[in-house]
C-alpha cells in the first residue's frame, strides 16, 4: 500500500482488520457475483426469446425493451445513496437489499415465465429483474467495501469478478440446451434457480454501523469540494475502455461476426473462451495486485490490455481458432486491467457512503463504454481492424488519471 | 461567516441550477443524438444517464460548498 498516515492507519485497524474473516466475505461474495453473472445472461436469452414467433415484435421494439430494462441498472448510484441514507435493521444494513432483490429477481423471473403480454408483463417483469439485480449488486459490493481491508481490495473484486465470468459462461452452455430440450418456459424458470445462490451472502457478519460509517455533511464537504474528486471521475470514465469488450455488452459479438460470420457457435465458443480467461485472471492477477500494489497492477494490466486487444488487428476474415485464443487472451487481460482499475477507485472511497461513491464511479465506466460502444460501431465500419486499433490507442488515455489519482482524508485507504 | 439569508440564496442558487443543467445537457444530448440518426429512446435514455451522472457532480460540488460555510459557521 502506499503511505498511509498514522490517524488512517489506526481507522484501517479499527474498521476493517479486526473483524476481517477473508474466507465468509470471499464466500459470500462469490455466491453473489456467481448468480449475478447467470442471472444477467437473461440479457442475451431475451432478444432470442422476444425475436421467437411467440411474439413477432420488431428490431425497434425489442431494443425499447432492453434499453428500458436497463434503466435500474444506470441509476444504481441513487440506489447507493438511498442505501447509505437509509437506517439499518441492526447489523442487517447491506444484506437487507441482497436479500429484498433476490426476491424481488425471482418474483420478476416468474412474471416473465408466466406472461404472453408483451408492454404489460414482459416489459415491467424485466424491468422488475434488473431492479432486483441492481439491489443485490449495490447491496454486495458496498458490504464488500465495508469490511475488506485496503491491502484486499484486490483478491475481493477479483474473487467476484471472476465468479461472474463463471456465472455467464455456465448460463450461456446449459440455458441454450435447455432450451433446445424443454423449450422457453423451462428457461425462464431455470432464472429463478440462478437467483438463490446470492442469498448465501447472509452468513457475512456486518459491521455496526457507527458515526465513521455514517453519510453526513462533513465527508461531503471534504470529498465533493476537493479538485482530486475530478480525477477519480477522469480515472473512472477513462481508466476502464476495454469493459466495451466485455460479452454482456453486446460489442464483442459485432467485432467476432466481422471474423467469423454469422456464426452462433463461433459467438458462444468465444464467450466461452473469454469467461474462462477472465475467470482464470480475475482470481490469480486480483490477489497479485494487492501484493504488487494496485496503481502499479493497473500500469502492468493496462499495458496487456492494450496488446490484447492489438492482437485482434491482425486476424483476418476466416481465422476461426485463432479468434478462439485471442478471445480467451482478450478475457484473460482485460479481467486484470478491470479487477486493479477497481482497486485503486476503491482506495479512494470514503467509508461514510461507500454505496453511493462506489456506484457513482460504476456510472462513469457505464458512460465511458457507451461512449466507446457509439466510436465501436461507427469504426467496425472501416473494419474490426480499424476499430480494435482506435479502441486499443484509446485505453492507453487511462494511464494519465492513473498517475495523478491520489486518495484524501475521507478516502478508505491510500492509492498505492 | 455566512449568514442564513445567503447560505439559503446559495441553495435556491444550486437547485435552479441543477434543474437547468439537467435539462439543458439533456436536450442538448438529446437532439445532437437524433442528429445523427441513433434510435430515439435508446439516445434519450443515454442522454439522460450521462447528464446526471453530470449534474450529480455539479449539485454535490455547490452543496459541498454551501454545507462547508455552514461548518465553519
Amino acid at each position: 500500500m502506499g503511505r498511509i498516515s498514522p490517524e488512517k492507519n489506526r481507522r484501517i485497524e479499527r474498521l476493517y482488520k479486526k473483524d476481517w474473516n477473508p474466507r465468509s466475505v470471499l464466500s459470500g461474495y462469490f455466491s453473489v457475483y456467481i448468480t449475478e453473472g447467470m442471472v444477467r445472461s437473461i440479457m442475451y436469452i431475451l432478444p432470442i426469446y422476444l425475436a421467437s414467433s411467440l411474439f413477432n415484435l420488431t428490431a425497434v421494439e425489442i431494443g425499447f425493451i432492453l434499453v428500458m430494462a436497463y434503466v435500474p441498472w444506470h441509476f444504481k448510484f441513487l440506489i447507493g445513496l438511498g442505501m447509505d441514507a437509509a437506517p439499518s435493521f441492526g447489523t442487517w444494513r447491506r444484506r437487507t437489499y441482497i436479500v429484498l432483490g433476490t426476491f424481488i429477481t425471482m418474483a420478476g423471473v416468474m412474471w416473465l415465465a408466466g406472461t404472453t403480454n408483451v408492454w404489460l408483463g414482459i416489459l415491467p417483469a424485466i424491468i422488475m429483474v434488473m431492479v432486483g439485480d441492481a439491489l443485490i449488486d449495490t447491496g454486495m459490493d458496498s458490504l464488500l467495501l465495508d469490511v475488506t481491508p485496503p491491502d484486499w481490495h484486490g483478491t475481493g473484486v477479483g474473487v467476484g469478478w471472476g465468479a461472474r465470468a463463471i456465472g455467464y459462461t455456465l448460463s450461456l452452455m446449459l440455458t441454450l440446451a435447455v432450451q433446445s430440450v424443454w423449450g422457453w418456459t423451462a428457461v425462464l424458470y431455470l432464472f429463478v434457480f440462478y437467483s438463490i445462490p446470492a442469498l448465501l451472502a447472509v452468513e457475512i457478519q456486518e459491521p455496526r454501523v457507527t458515526v465513521e460509517r455514517k453519510i453526513a455533511k462533513k465527508p461531503l464537504v471534504e470529498t465533493f469540494t476537493d479538485r482530486k474528486v475530478l480525477v477519480w471521475v477522469a480515472f473512472a470514465f477513462f481508466g476502464a475502455f476495454v469493459y466495451v469488450l466485455d460479452p454482456t455488452r453486446g460489442f464483442l459479438s459485432l467485432v467476432i461476426t466481422s471474423v467469423s460470420g454469422q456464426s452462433a457457435s463461433s459467438l458462444l465458443y468465444a464467450a466461452i473462451c473469454f469467461g474462462v480467461g477472465a475467470a482464470i485472471s480475475s482470481f490469480v492477477m486480483g490477489r497479485q495486485v494487492d501484493r504488487i500494489g494496485h496503481r502499479r497492477g493497473y500500469y502492468v494490466s493496462l499495458v496487456m490490455a492494450f496488446a490484447s486487444v492489438m492482437l485482434w488487428t491482425t486476424l483476418s476474415p476466416g481465422m476461426v481458432e485463432i479468434m478462439l485464443l485471442f478471445s480467451f487472451v482478450l478475457g484473460f487481460c482485460s479481467a486484470f486491467n478491470i479487477v486493479s482499475w477497481f482497486s485503486v477507485l476503491a482506495d479512494t472511497v470514503p467509508p461514510n457512503f461507500t454505496a453511493f461513491m462506489w456506484q457513482y464511479d460504476m456510472g462513469w465506466l457505464h458512460v465511458a463504454a457507451f461512449v466507446t460502444g457509439i466510436f465501436i460501431s461507427y469504426m467496425v465500419g472501416s473494419g474490426f481492424a480499424v476499430a480494435m486499433a482506435g479502441l486499443g490507442l484509446l485505453m492507453l488515455l487511462g494511464f494519465i488519471p492513473a498517475k495523478l489519482i491520489s486518495s484524501i482524508k475521507a478516502s478508505k485507504g491510500e492509492v498505492s | 461567516m455566512a449568514s442564513k439569508r445567503h447560505v439559503q440564496k446559495c441553495k435556491d442558487m444550486a437547485f435552479v441550477v441543477s434543474i437547468l443543467s439537467y435539462i439543458s445537457i439533456t436536450a442538448a444530448l438529446y437532439f445532437a443524438f437524433l442528429g445523427i440518426g441513433i434510435e430515439s429512446i435508446k439516445a434519450l435514455i443515454e442522454a439522460i444517464v450521462i447528464s446526471a451522472t453530470l449534474v450529480t457532480l455539479v449539485v454535490l460540488y455547490l452543496f459541498g460548498r454551501i454545507w462547508k460555510m455552514e461548518l465553519c459557521k
